[in-house]
Formats: structure tokens, C-alpha cells, sequence
């Protein structure tokens, strides 16, 4: 029986043997932790890649250690990056320091983290504080911290300021880790002020990235407008176009003809807690002269401007509302007969309204666009694994305001530049965005289907009163002048599904005229619009389609003047209305858009269909 | 379900109602009231141009069968459709920039003055 027992004892022993013998795989356990198998679910993999990391470390492996300082660095959340820190202190490689005296130093760690990270830090004789050296200058800058040393001449200085950055060097030689820009080499004290990546240098492997000096904002990132702590949302939207402009003559028939329309419109919002207001101005001119041979010639100007401005303030989403617009618009015809003078035709005419109302109303629909954007570079550093947190509020803004600053830029790229540097900055973007990754980002940025995105709710009632002044031809054609008393309804919806991929949104009107004269009629209307969209992007960020489905109803009365006979013709319609639109882009040069309209009137149906399609050559090319 | 039988029976009553009349079309937010009652932009096509006048109070959806010279959204858009381009660019960009009231003519909507309308006379009479 003893020895059956010794000899099990020892088989087992043997058994053991090679689990002991056989050296770790190295390269292996680091693709585990690099990349998940296709096989395998993320859960899965996320404690595969655990088991890899503390395998690493117990390999006590040289080649282990970049992988590690890696881990470290990127992983904030996940406790690989806490079995890194302990296994870079074990296993006593000086290049491990920069990184660990960064974790150290983060703020945006827990503390249980960086408590971690010292301890490591003492069992390589090192401590959280960060060492500069500048050879030129000879001086010698401490800190700890932080988004950025500078140093620039000689002496010694010990600072202790925020939490960011780790400047660590030797002999001279300079290197940036971690979440900020750039260092520099040994350059004798000169600091990198650009927004250029970060390098690797003497063993260590580096971030890049950040400013040197900040927590001011980095060179090329605007400010953008200030706006206040209880700013719900603002916009500030200025719209010129220049719709058509053509100038033409015609040689076989003699005829000059021209043709211009151009349009403007600046619209500025603020919505804060307990107040909200706007105001919206624009103009237009659309001019033409259509010369034919011989006398006959048609010449005019239709000049328009307009401006309207209302304030809200809120209690709760209960709010009062004031409201007020003005208009003018001025038409100048001039139209020759061909044959007969006394045909001729010269006319001028004007329009003009003053309008204020009082009301109240509930909730607010704001253009959540902009933040949409944020979420969709979160959701696209989250799928590359380089998002070291979420986006707060704060750096939210910031963002925001610096696309809103440079929304005149021509290109993107400077609002790409400042992205980075923001989400880099405030430790979000974790290490240098690769060329897959800024590509990514430069989609979101030039993303055009994130304008005009409604979120909330809101209805409102009003009482309008104004002054209609209309020119004496007009005032037979025209039902309403003077003086004219309405109430208006209207009601606003809109919601972000799917991820941000799909928008609910509808409107409501209604509106009546009161106290009209006998003289005047008192027209009625109300109508609804619902519209479901859905917007379809490519693996990559790409914008590759929308579709999009309303449904409209009106219904109107025109009434009719009280002294006039009553008429026996209908005065009240209905109409409904549907439409559905498809567009595709196939392709940067190709792409269809697929529409079809019903609508139903007075019992007569009207159905259009249209398909617009274009392709692109796409063309190969090459040039010695 | 009920909501669905009182749209159609609405529908039904204001189609029926129609007869051989005159139909002037629902109208939109923007045809009376003024300034302070925004239009939605309308397309910049012959069909768009000619549903504006109907939204408008400027011309009838229908002028009926009794009236097959008048001015409604029919002969509209034949009209428009039937111009030379330059002609009919200019009156589609004169309609969307109009308010309502400059578009009304003498006689809207039921039997309109053609010859009162701004836009049309700019485009050629």
C-alpha cells in the first residue's frame, strides 16, 4: 500500500513537470491581449486577456514589459491595468517608471489605483515625483504632475499643480508619456507647443500628445463663445445663399434674359433654465429681366426682409412667452408690350406687418446635434478601445464650442486637431489616434446629418395682435389688413432613437382669427406633421443614407365676411398628405435618392414619384 | 379605431362635399395671419411653386369642370411646365420668396387675375 502510494505520489509529480518546464509563450498571452478572437465573446475574452496579463507578469519576461507599461497606461477601468502596475513593480525594468509615476500622478484613477502604482513605484527605487533634465540649460525641473512641464533655464524647481502629464528623462533626452503633447529632445529647455504626437525614446513607450505647460487650451483650440453654467443649449446659425444666379442671351432668338435669387438668414438661440430667447432676421432679392427682340421687355425686383424675436421664461417647463415680428416686403415690376404702349405695365407694391403676441406654454425642443456628435465620438473611440473614459459634460462643451468656433473653416482639419487635443487633454483619447482612428474621427466631424436634430417637447398658445399694412390694389385681393387679432396654437416634438440612428419628430398648428370686422373674413386652420428618419452609416463612420417617411394633415376654413351672402362652395378642406424618400450614397461620387408624394384635397388625388440618380467614374490613376 | 373612422368619414365629407365646384384646397399655416406665421419652404419645382399658391389662398386646387379657363393648380403647373426655362426658374424662385399675401391676386382664389400676380407678370404675361 506505501507503495502504491509513493508511486502515485511521483507519477503525479511527473505529471506536474512540464507544467513547470515549459517556458511561457509570450507572443501569445500579448495577442491575447491585443486582440480578440473572432471565436470568442468580448466577456469571454476580457478575462482571457486577465489570465494572459498575469501569466505575462509571472514570465518576468523582458519582452512582457512594453506590453505591460501599455496595459497601464490604456486600461483605466478594467483591472488588467491594476495586474500590470503590480507585475511592472515586480519584475524591475527602469523603463516601467514614466508610466507608473503617471498612474500615480492621474487624479482621474482611483486611489486604490494610484496607491498601486507607488507601490511599484518604491520597489524600483522610484518615487511619483517626475524629473526633468536640461542639459543646455542645466536646470533641473521636479513635479508632479501634471498636463505639462515647462522648463526653461537652468537652477533647480520643485512644483506640485494638477494631475496629467510625466515628463521623464536622462542625459538629457526628453520623453512624453501619457495623456498630453509633446515634449521635446534635448534641446536644451525648448518646449513643444504643437499638438504633434508623442515619440518614443529610450526604451519607454510614450503617448504623445499633449501641451506642455496647459491646462490652458492648447495652441489651435478655440474657445468658442462663452456661455453660461445653466445654458441649456444655443445656436447661432448664419445661412447665405446665393439660390441661382444666370445671366444668358440667346442668338437665335435675340433675347437677353437674367436671373438672380440670393437669400439670407441669421438666427440666434440661447435656452437656459429659467430662460430662453431668440431672435431670427433674414432678407432675400430675386430679380430677373427677360429682353426679347423688339419693344417687348420684362424687368423686376422682389426685395424681402423680415426679423423676429421672442423671450421665454420658465418656471419649472411651464413658461410665459412674449413674441414679436416684423416684415416688409417691396415688388417693383416693369413688363413692355410688344405692340401696344397702353399695355405697358409699371407697378410697385409693399407689404408690411407688425406682430407681438403673449402666451404660455410647456417644455422645449432644442437641436441636440452637437451633442450627438459627442456621443458618436465616444461610441467611436469605445469601438477602437481608445476610450479612457466617458465624456463628461465639461470636456463636452468644450468641444462643442470649439467646433461652433470653427464652424467658418473650410476644411476640417483644424477641427479635427483641436478634437484630439481636447479628448487627449482631459485623458479620454487614450494614446495617438492611428490612421483608422482619426479617419473615424474626421467622419463624425464632417458628419451632415447631425444639423437640425430636435429633442423635447413643447406646446404653446398665444394671442397675436397686429398691423397688416397692405397697398390699396392688394387690399381687394387680400382677405386680412389693418388691424387683425388671432390666436395661435402650435406644438413641437422630437426624439433621438437607435443610438442617435433614428429621429421621431412631429409638429402641430392650429391658428384663428378673432374680433375680425364685418368687412373681413375669419379664417381658420390647424394641421399636423409626423416624420420618422433613419439614418444608415458604413463600418466606418461614413454617412451612406437616410430614409425618411411624413405624414401631413391640414384642414382649413376660410370663413367668409359677415355682410357677404353666405356662399353655397365649400370653405372648409382637408388634405392629407404623405411622402417617403430614400437616399443611398453609394459612393463619394455616386447615389440615388428614391421619393414618392400622395396627397389627397377636395377628393382628388395627387401622387408624384421621382429617382435621381448619379455615378461617378471611379478612376484608377497613376502617374511616373 | 375610432380615431381611424372619424378621419375617414371627415375625409369622406370633404371629398363628397366637393362636387363640381370650385375646390379651393386646404391652406397652409402661413395664409393668413401675417409675419408671424411661418411657411415651410416650398420646392423649387412647378408642382412646389403651384402648391404654394394653393396653400396660399392664391388659386384654387380645382376650378372645376364648369371653369376650365380659370387659374387653378392644374393649369398651373401647365403653365409653368410649358415656359422656357429662364421664365419659369424666375417665377418658381419669385413664388417661394413671396409672402401670402403678395402672392393673392384679384379674384382668389376661385377665379384669379393672372394679370395681378407679381410673380406670373415677372416671368411674362
Amino acid at each position: 500500500m506505501r507503495r502504491l502510494i509513493l508511486a502515485t505520489a511521483a507519477l503525479l509529480a511527473v505529471a506536474q513537470l512540464p507544467a513547470y518546464a515549459q517556458p511561457a509563450d509570450v507572443p501569445a498571452l500579448i495577442k491575447m491581449i491585443e486582440t480578440q478572437p473572432a471565436d470568442m465573446d468580448r466577456s469571454a475574452w476580457k478575462e482571457k486577456r486577465r489570465e494572459a496579463a498575469r501569466k505575462l507578469v509571472a514570465t518576468k519576461d523582458k519582452r512582457a514589459v512594453p506590453q505591460l507599461i501599455k496595459l497601464v497606461e490604456t486600461e483605466t477601468f478594467d483591472i488588467i491595468g491594476e495586474i500590470a502596475i503590480e507585475g511592472l513593480g515586480n519584475m524591475g525594468d527602469q523603463s516601467a517608471v514614466p508610466a507608473l509615476q503617471k498612474a500615480a500622478n492621474d487624479n482621474t484613477r482611483d486611489k486604490a489605483t494610484r496607491d498601486l502604482a507607488k507601490k511599484a513605484l518604491a520597489k524600483l527605487g522610484s518615487d511619483a515625483n517626475v524629473v526633468v533634465r536640461v542639459p543646455a540649460g542645466g536646470g533641473t525641473t521636479t513635479t508632479t504632475t501634471g498636463n505639462g512641464t515647462t522648463t526653461t533655464g537652468g537652477g533647480t524647481t520643485t512644483t506640485t499643480t494638477g494631475g496629467g502629464t510625466t515628463t521623464t528623462t536622462g542625459g538629457g533626452t526628453a520623453t512624453t508619456t501619457g495623456g498630453g503633447a509633446v515634449t521635446t529632445g534635448d534641446t536644451g529647455g525648448e518646449v513643444g507647443t504643437g499638438l504633434e504626437g508623442g515619440s518614443t525614446e529610450g526604451g519607454g513607450t510614450t503617448g504623445g500628445g499633449t501641451l506642455i505647460g496647459a491646462p490652458k487650451a492648447p495652441e489651435g483650440v478655440p474657445e468658442g463663445p462663452a456661455l453660461s453654467d445653466d445654458t441649456i443649449a444655443a445656436y447661432d446659425r448664419l445661412t447665405i445663399a446665393a439660390g441661382t444666379a444666370s445671366l444668358a442671351y440667346d442668338t437665335v432668338r435675340k433675347r437677353a434674359s437674367f436671373s438672380a435669387d440670393v437669400a439670407g438668414r441669421w438666427q440666434h438661440r440661447i435656452e437656459r433654465e429659467k430662460m430662453a430667447w431668440g431672435y431670427d432676421f433674414g432678407g432675400h432679392l430675386v430679380t430677373g429681366l427677360i429682353n426679347p427682340e423688339g419693344r417687348e421687355s420684362t424687368r423686376g425686383a422682389q426685395l424681402g426682409l423680415e426679423g423676429a424675436g421672442e423671450a421665454r421664461f420658465y418656471t419649472g417647463k411651464v413658461y410665459g412667452i412674449g413674441k414679436a415680428a416684423i416684415g416688409f416686403q417691396l415688388n417693383y415690376i416693369s413688363s413692355l408690350d410688344d405692340d401696344n404702349p397702353m399695355e405697358d405695365l409699371k407697378d410697385t407694391r409693399y407689404t408690411a406687418d407688425i406682430q407681438v403676441a403673449l402666451g404660455g406654454g410647456y417644455g422645449r425642443i432644442v437641436d441636440v446635434g452637437a451633442a450627438i456628435r459627442v456621443r458618436r465620438l465616444a461610441r467611436t473611440l469605445d469601438a477602437n478601445r481608445a476610450l479612457g473614459k466617458q465624456i463628461d459634460a465639461a470636456t463636452s462643451k468644450r468641444l462643442q464650442l470649439a467646433w461652433w468656433a470653427l464652424r467658418g473653416e473650410r476644411g476640417s482639419y483644424r477641427s479635427l486637431v483641436a478634437t484630439v487635443a481636447i479628448l487627449r487633454e482631459a485623458g479620454i483619447l487614450l494614446g495617438e489616434p492611428d490612421a483608422g482612428l482619426a479617419y473615424e474621427l474626421l467622419t463624425v466631424l464632417q458628419d451632415s446629418q447631425l444639423f437640425m436634430r430636435p429633442e423635447g417637447v413643447d406646446v404653446q398658445l398665444v394671442i397675436a395682435e397686429g398691423y397688416l399694412m397692405r397697398d390699396e390694389e392688394d387690399m381687394i385681393a387680400d382677405p386680412e389688413v389693418g388691424r387683425i387679432e388671432q390666436v395661435i396654437l402650435t406644438a413641437g416634438y422630437g426624439k433621438q432613437l437607435a443610438d442617435d440612428k433614428a429621429e421621431a419628430s412631429g409638429s402641430a398648428f392650429a391658428r384663428a382669427r378673432l374680433l375680425a370686422p364685418d368687412t373681413q373674413p375669419s379664417p381658420w386652420a390647424l394641421g399636423a406633421t409626423a416624420r420618422l428618419k433613419r439614418f444608415a452609416y458604413g463600418d466606418h463612420g461614413d454617412p451612406i443614407g437616410a430614409f425618411d417617411v411624413s405624414a401631413t394633415l391640414i384642414l382649413s376654413n376660410d370663413s367668409e365676411p359677415a355682410q357677404t351672402m353666405p356662399s353655397t362652395d365649400p370653405k372648409t378642406a382637408l388634405r392629407i398628405q404623405g411622402e417617403a424618400g430614400f437616399t443611398w450614397w453609394l459612393n463619394r461620387a455616386s447615389g440615388l435618392r428614391a421619393a414618392a408624394t400622395i396627397a389627397e384635397d377636395a377628393g382628388e388625388i395627387f401622387f408624384g414619384a421621382s429617382l435621381e440618380a448619379t455615378y461617378g467614374l471611379l478612376d484608377g490613376l497613376y502617374a511616373r | 379605431m375610432k380615431g381611424w373612422i372619424t378621419c375617414f368619414a371627415l375625409l369622406a365629407w370633404v371629398g363628397c362635399s366637393a362636387g363640381d365646384d370650385v375646390s379651393p384646397g386646404a391652406h397652409g399655416q402661413c395664409a393668413y395671419g401675417g409675419q408671424l406665421l411661418d411657411c415651410p419652404e416650398a420646392a423649387r419645382t412647378a408642382a412646389g411653386a403651384c402648391w404654394r399658391l394653393v396653400d396660399c389662398g392664391s388659386i384654387a386646387l380645382n376650378a372645376g369642370e364648369m371653369n376650365e379657363f380659370r387659374f387653378d393648380w392644374d393649369r398651373c403647373v401647365d403653365g409653368l411646365d410649358g415656359a422656357t426655362a429662364d421664365r419659369r426658374s424666375l417665377i418658381i424662385n419669385c413664388i417661394a420668396a413671396s409672402s401670402c399675401d403678395q402672392l393673392r391676386m384679384q379674384g382668389s382664389p376661385d377665379n384669379p387675375n393672372t394679370e395681378t400676380n407679381y410673380c406670373l407678370v415677372l416671368g411674362g404675361r
